[in-house]
């Protein structure tokens, strides 16, 4: 799969504190999207990012996008 | 037996093997302690981390494909097999292999096997789905390091297990309807004993969704009686790998053996003692498949 080709994108400039928020990651259910660290600092969570590991995997049942409190994420329907 | 086992097992199973576990004398200790080291710090990262140039979580994906997908998965049981004599990768996992193993075992190895039990957090829950649960037994290895790793230690603080509380912690996460999986750091090292569950355990989701080698099927397959089966459904929700099917025409379970991971969840839910466990060679069409 090429890169223009994922359909899932989440904007880090929305989504500024993963670690307090948390919703995506129980509402995907194929469980694709992962909170895991910048390579900077591994030891403080709250430097961690929402990434979305396994874009093949995605159902589209877009919760991730309709639950999501600060509207970062959106999942291209192709 | 698996391939570990015709290896490591000196005609027994890997994990049952005295040698495999490490004492803080043994010759290798430091150099297992800092592989674990490297391996649980970077444990959240393991997905994007590269290999060869290429992120493992694109290498996974492209494991699926039809003909490169045999080679990919060719490597990966490559890189997976190291050992320490190998210098295996600890940060992309090398080394780290898993197996399923009903209860019996997993008390075994924690209860006469392993002189430390120590409670370490589950990264793979946290990582997947941002919940901290404590549900992961490290032995020696890990509980030499794990104050160096503060994200792993338990909110009430560090919990070395004694032989009862381990029996019923185990039991407690059977009940739960976890799987309880051995893993190697690194083979043929036994490092932990986890509680899994499909999709929130890297080894599982892996194996399950992309069918590379990151954890084997249980030595054991699950086989029904259909003569003291009574049909009350209670193993019908505990089946993780898809093998177990409740059929409301025979009104009883039909286990699938291709996809059972002889976990036992199954088993250990049967009042009627209808379900056992039975060796895995023993059954012609899965023999040596793990």
């Amino acid at each position: 799969m090429r890169k223009k080709d994922i359909p899932i994108k989440v904007d880090y400039d929305k989504c500024t504190s993963p670690e307090d928020c948390k919703i995506c990651l129980n509402v995907c259910q194929p469980a694709l999207l992962i909170l895991t660290f910048t390579d900077k600092d591994y030891h403080d969570p709250k430097d961690w990012k929402i990434v979305p590991a396994f874009p093949t995997l995605c159902i589209r049942c877009n919760l991730c996008v309709e639950q999501c409190p600060q509207n970062a994420i959106s999942v291209s329907v192709k | 037996m698996c391939k570990y086992c015709m290896r490591h097992g000196a005609n027994g199973k890997w994990y049952l093997n005295a040698k495999n576990y490490l004492t803080k004398e043994s010759e290798k200790f430091e150099d297992v302690k800092d592989y674990m080291e490297v391996l649980w710090g970077n444990m959240e990262r393991l997905y994007l981390a590269k290999a060869k140039g290429a992120r493992l979580n694109k290498v996974f994906e492209l494991a699926t494909s039809p003909v490169l997908g045999e080679e990919v998965k060719r490597l990966f049981d490559k890189s997976i097999e190291k050992t320490i004599d190998l210098n295996p990768d600890p940060r992309i996992a090398e080394g780290h292999v898993g197996q399923v193993i009903p209860l019996e075992e997993a008390k075994i190895i924690t209860m006469d096997l392993a002189d430390v039990n120590i409670k370490a957090m589950c990264h793979c829950k946290y990582k997947h789905r941002g919940i901290k649960q404590a549900t992961c037994l490290g032995f020696t290895a890990v509980a030499e390091m794990l104050p160096k790793l503060p994200r792993y230690i338990p909110e009430k603080g560090v919990e070395i297990l004694d032989a009862d509380k381990v029996e019923s912690f185990l039991e407690n996460m059977n009940q739960k309807g976890m799987v309880h999986t051995v893993f190697a750091g690194p083979i043929p090292y036994v490092a932990s004993v986890c509680s899994c569950d499909y999709p929130n355990c890297i080894a599982l989701r892996t194996r399950l969704d992309f069918g590379v080698n990151s954890v084997l099927k249980a030595e054991y397959v699950a086989v029904i009686d259909p003569n003291k089966c009574i049909g009350c459904k209670k193993c019908a929700s505990r089946c993780q790998f898809g093998a177990l099917q409740f059929s409301p025409v025979l009104n009883r379970p039909i286990i699938d053996v291709k996809r059972c991971f002889g976990c036992g969840l199954c088993k250990e839910s049967c009042e009627e003692n209808a379900i056992k466990l039975v060796d895995r060679d023993g059954i012609p069409i899965i023999r040596g498949k793990y």
